[in-house]
Formats: C-alpha cells, sequence, structure tokens
C-alpha cells in the first residue's frame, strides 16, 4: 500500500499568543503585530539554518504560495531592518534578565558542590564582584608642542627655499611694538 | 589680443605641433593657482610648508617647477567661481575645472594659465 506522504507547508505552526503581553518602547515602534510576532518567534523557532524564515511565516509574513526564495527574501529584509534589530535587542535583555535567577541558583549549587571543576573559579567570581580589589591609577599627560629652535630654522628655511623656487611672494614679517620680529 | 582671444586661437588651432596639455595638467595648473592664493593669507609656518609642499609634488615633466612659477594666485572673482564648483565634491570639481569651457573663464580671469601652458608646450616640444 503506497501512503503518500504531503510536505508540511510550515503554516500549521502555533499562532504567537498576544495576550497580557507588555511590549517595551522598541517593540511598541514596530509597525504592527506581525513585525513584533517575528522578534518573538525568532526566540522560539528551532536554532539554526532557517530559523529566520520560520519565524516570517509564524509571524504570517508570505503567502501559502511564496517560494522558497521569496520567504528568504523577506526573512533577510526583516532581519536586517533597524528597527526590528532595536526591538530583537531589547527582548534578548528581557531574555538574560529572566534567566538571571536560574543562572544564580546553578552558581550557588556550584559553589556548594567542592568537587566540581569549576568549584574555585565559582568561589573566585563570586568574591570578585563582593569583595573586588582597588587598583588607583594615576595618569599625568604632559604634551609639548613647541618646537626647538633648530626645527623652526629648518621649517623656514625649507619655506624660503620652495617659495623662491615657485616665485610664491610671502607675506610681510608683523612688527611687534615698533620693531620687526 | 585679449585672454579670451588668445585662449580661442591656441587651443581652437594650436599651435604648430598641437599642446599637450591634457586634463590632469589643466586642473593641477587651477589648483598651483588656488594653492598660492591661499600662501597669501595669515597661517602657521607649519602650514605654510605643506602648502608649499603640495606644490612641489605638482611638477612633473611637461609642468616644471618654472612653469608652476609662472602661474599666479588666483583672483577673488575666480576663487568666488572655484567654491562653487568645489560643491559637487572633490572628483567632480577637479572634472570642472578642467573643463574646457570652465578653464576659458579661468584664463580670462586669471591668463598666467594660458602664459604657463604655452610655456611648457614650448619647452616639451623643444626636448623632444
Amino acid at each position: 500500500m503506497n501512503i503518500k506522504r504531503t510536505r508540511s507547508t510550515g503554516r500549521d505552526l502555533v499562532p504567537i499568543n498576544r495576550e497580557k503581553t507588555e511590549y517595551g518602547p522598541k517593540m511598541k515602534a514596530l509597525p504592527n503585530d506581525r513585525y513584533r510576532d517575528f522578534v518573538r518567534a525568532l526566540f522560539h523557532v528551532k536554532p539554526g539554518h532557517g530559523a529566520q524564515v520560520r519565524a516570517a511565516k509564524q509571524a504570517g509574513f508570505g503567502k501559502p504560495e511564496s517560494t522558497p526564495e521569496t520567504m528568504a527574501a523577506i526573512a533577510s529584509r526583516l532581519a536586517n531592518d533597524e528597527r526590528v534589530q532595536a526591538a530583537i535587542r531589547e527582548e534578548a535583555d528581557k531574555h538574560v534578565r529572566s534567566a538571571a535567577p536560574r543562572a544564580l541558583r546553578a552558581l550557588t549549587g556550584l559553589i556548594e558542590d567542592p568537587t566540581h571543576r569549576d568549584h574555585a573559579r565559582g568561589i573566585a567570581m563570586v568574591l570578585d564582584r563582593t569583595n573586588p580589589a582597588e587598583i588607583v591609577t594615576t595618569t599625568r599627560v604632559e604634551h609639548d608642542v613647541t618646537l626647538s629652535a633648530a626645527e623652526v630654522a629648518q621649517t623656514l628655511k625649507r619655506i624660503a627655499q620652495l617659495a623662491a623656487k615657485f616665485s610664491v611672494a610671502l607675506p610681510a614679517p608683523k612688527i611687534i611694538e615698533g620693531e620687526k620680529a | 589680443m585679449n585672454a579670451i582671444d588668445d585662449f580661442d586661437r591656441y587651443f581652437a588651432n594650436g599651435c604648430e605641433r598641437g599642446t599637450h596639455c591634457t586634463k590632469g595638467n589643466r586642473y593641477t595648473l587651477v589648483l598651483a593657482s588656488t594653492t598660492k592664493g591661499c600662501l597669501k593669507g595669515e597661517m602657521p609656518e607649519q602650514m605654510r610648508l605643506e602648502f608649499l609642499q603640495h606644490l612641489d609634488r605638482m611638477t612633473d615633466e611637461y609642468l616644471k617647477p618654472e612653469i608652476i612659477a609662472m602661474v599666479q594666485p588666483m583672483p577673488d572673482e575666480a576663487e568666488e567661481l572655484l567654491r562653487e564648483i568645489r560643491k559637487l565634491g572633490p572628483m567632480e570639481a577637479l572634472d570642472q575645472y578642467a573643463d574646457p569651457g570652465v578653464f576659458r573663464a579661468l584664463v580670462a580671469l586669471n591668463p598666467s594659465l594660458l602664459h604657463a601652458i604655452k610655456e611648457a608646450d614650448r619647452v616639451w616640444y623643444r626636448r623632444s
């Protein structure tokens, strides 16, 4: 018996739940909900090759008859949009912050386990943050732009040479307090 | 003969063997004239030396130092024209300096440009 396999169109993905969603300013600045769904989907779809296209489809971009090349172009355009990138940074920050309690629990477990290979490193990490060593550095910069008399003479000599070579009239020397400089 | 007539006669008919002055030579002469105009002003000596070194780098087998020395600083009316041209951007401005119509206008305001070309051709063809 032949069983005909039908390729999934990818359109039967679980729709994104927007209820009771608090958006930050960058997410709110996106043009519409589809863009916001794209950003949120990027954090949920299977990572790897094609992740942006999967997120674009889940957000409702493209049509059922859109070719893979079309979807790739749509996903690329979305991912490179400055507003989308700003919203991704905002959402990523939320995800990192929400992972902080888990990270702290793991670190506590590491410190409590003397047999863990990173036990000492974990202790050092905590101590560095709670009781950091103070380093005081004083930097003094002295920049002397004064030319030496020899350098000045060399410059003036070269100016005179080139001015004579190209018949360039030099301005008259300045007169200071009734005497020539 | 005024500068415009002289220019038309020289570039329409050319001298006997034609002018060797290329587009690059034309805009170099304009730059040399502008540089000499800048050198008339007040500036630190180190900056003056840099401008003079720019002039030195403009010389080649055709535009010898004595040819550059013949070029007079750009008068104010010509500088006003060049200021407008510079708004087009550095590369486009160079093309415009060398444009026959624009260069003709500059020669009318600064005849030393044409005198420099005539002398450069004379030296060039004498050498060859």
